[in-house]
């Protein structure tokens, strides 16, 4: 009942007059596709760049660590090399142009199937200064990922949490130790590989 | 000869001062907390795993079991955050019937902070008096959706119902009469002795440090920062409606106080402008029946009662996300517990928790 007309865009558009017409879909453009279809939303595209200035900064000072510079809806994400997170978090941090004070989000993503399965998400803003950016950080199984808690303390907990749920290690954690489950849970249940039920939970089944 | 020890004391995790399942343990020197280690994840439920698992329709119930004090601000993040991701457009009506919701969620939310609040303090009619009107908000919800707790109220791309009739003059009689309502709460509280010896100077926590932990919401505007969602990355209509974002500067547990009781003020200024402004028209935009986001990924975050709400969604172009993450207020802020009690009494832990206005299915997951 909202909606009076139940989507007559996409069923009505493709046969639109030419109802004997052999080849219909490839003849669409030129000749009959244009009346039927009076404002094709506009497709917003998500891919497109967007002129960040925190991105221009971190290129300008290190060129070195970007390797790669993704955009979706709106968002920067830059792919960093593992070893110079640390200098690229302490610059967005301090430089008075950018002053990334607040690190809002910190999370892993488990990709089994790449050589370095896991990537390590940073999500930035500035208090004063309004933007934002997203790092990341790639990094194998059973290795370590430099810890940013020396750069902002709210990353004690997160990154305790990759560990717990993920298995990923922080060089330089001042407390590492799981947080969300018992210190004896074997496992970690983010990886890919980890049943939804857990294992050895059979004698849960329906009966 | 007498001799002085530190002495542990656990506390919770079945406290009913700790607002859920939280379990402290406070190393004392006397009736003084030294250090504190938190522990937390006894309602762990794997929500982000169990999100590998759903398609993105499914995924929105889960939300509502998250926080479920402000269940509506879950809704609201997700959503935004998979229209985000697609690039879907949502019809004006919609939006406003969700600002309007969203904004009675956070009074109803803030009311239900004062009332357990001021119980751990030692104020019962408070409580009384706070439930009161809640029920009034929730029976508005029940009205709306068909549920008073966990709403599931909103889907990606709009509304699934319109408001029922008649549901805006009751909308409009509670925007009416609450601020009245609120001055008895400020009778009872604002200039009390006891309130003011229990909660001034109590749970200080400054901006930089404030910043540091990540804090945010009503504990960092406390502190002076000026720093709203709604205002500084502003979300659904917010720029269309006049409100102000209260801040004060002495960073302690009476001016967290002040700060929710203004903002209960400001949200009934919002749902009194969208309620004024309400469009007529759809409910629903243009949304594919399978939900099959493009490949890619968002951070959305909205300003949720406790502070920011954030959600990332990986999608690998399936119909279910391929990584769901919360970023949730309650899990930051907690953590910026043993910085604020350190040096306090025993007694002050229970004003700060209550301060921080924690939920625990929402720092656990």
């Amino acid at each position: 009942m909202p909606s009076p007309d139940p989507k007559p865009g996409p069923v009505a558009a493709p046969p639109g007059s030419g109802s004997m017409s052999p080849p219909p879909k490839p003849a669409q453009p030129p000749a009959a596709a244009s009346p039927p279809k009076p404002a094709p939303p506009p497709k917003v595209d998500l891919k497109a760049p967007v002129d960040s200035p925190v991105l221009k900064a971190l290129q300008a000072k290190l060129p070195q660590a970007v390797v790669e510079v993704s955009f979706h809806a709106g968002e920067t994400t830059v792919l960093l090399k593992k070893e110079n997170l640390l200098e690229a978090c302490r610059f967005l941090k301090e430089d008075p142009n950018l002053r990334m004070d607040h690190l809002s989000n910190l999370c892993g993503v488990d990709f089994p199937d790449r050589p370095e399965r896991f990537e390590v998400v940073y999500h930035l803003f500035s208090i004063s200064l309004k933007h934002r950016i997203n790092l990341k950080v790639r990094t194998a199984d059973g290795e370590a990922v430099p810890s940013v808690t020396g750069v902002w303390r709210t990353a004690n907990w997160h990154e305790r949490e990759v560990l717990d749920l993920l298995g990923v290690s922080f060089e330089g954690h001042p407390d590492p130790r799981r947080i969300l489950l018992t210190d004896e849970w074997q496992g970690h249940p983010l990886r890919k590989e980890y049943p939804v039920k857990g294992y050895d939970r059979d004698h849960l089944k329906l009966r | 000869m007498f001799r002085t020890e530190m002495m542990d004391i656990n506390m919770g995790p079945q406290h009913p001062a700790t607002h859920g399942v939280l379990r402290l343990k406070l190393l004392l020197d006397g009736e003084t907390v030294t250090d504190t280690d938190v522990i937390i994840g006894y309602l762990h439920r794997g929500v982000e795993k169990l999100c590998e698992t759903k398609n993105y329709h499914m995924i929105e119930p889960y939300t509502d079991r998250l926080d479920y004090v402000a269940a509506m601000y879950e809704n609201l993040g997700y959503v935004e955050t998979v229209e985000k991701l697609m690039g879907i457009k949502v019809p004006e009506r919609a939006e406003y019937i969700r600002v309007i919701t969203a904004e009675l969620q956070r009074i109803a939310s803030h009311l239900v902070w004062l009332g357990t609040h001021a119980l751990d303090i030692g104020a019962m009619t408070v409580f009384f008096y706070c439930f009161r009107e809640r029920e009034i908000i929730l029976d508005l919800f029940e009205a709306f959706c068909g549920a008073r707790l966990t709403y599931n109220a909103y889907r990606i791309g709009g509304l699934p119902w319109d408001l029922p009739p008649g549901w805006t003059d009751r909308a409009r009689h509670f925007v009416k009469i609450f601020p009245e309502r609120q001055k008895e709460y400020d009778q009872l509280l604002t200039k009390n002795r006891i309130w003011l010896g229990r909660t001034k100077g109590i749970g200080i926590l400054r901006a930089e440090d404030a910043i540091d932990f990540g804090v945010t919401g009503p504990c960092l505007r406390s502190a002076g920062v000026d720093y709203d969602l709604r205002k500084a990355h502003p979300y659904s209509v917010y720029d269309r409606f006049q409100f102000d974002v209260p801040v004060t500067y002495n960073c302690d547990t009476y001016d967290r106080y002040l700060i929710r009781m203004e903002e209960m003020r400001q949200s009934t200024r919002i749902v009194e402008q969208a309620l004024d402004h309400l469009p007529a028209g759809e409910i629903m935009g243009k949304v594919p029946k399978r939900i099959k986001p493009p490949v890619g990924e968002v951070y959305h975050t909205v300003e949720g009662p406790r502070g920011e709400l954030g959600f990332y969604i990986v999608s690998q172009g399936e119909d279910k996300p391929y990584r769901m993450r919360f970023r949730s207020p309650s899990f930051v802020n907690l953590q910026a517990l043993p910085h604020m009690i350190r040096g306090s009494l025993v007694a002050d832990v229970v004003a700060v928790i209550g301060t921080l206005d924690i939920v625990l299915g929402d720092v656990d997951r």
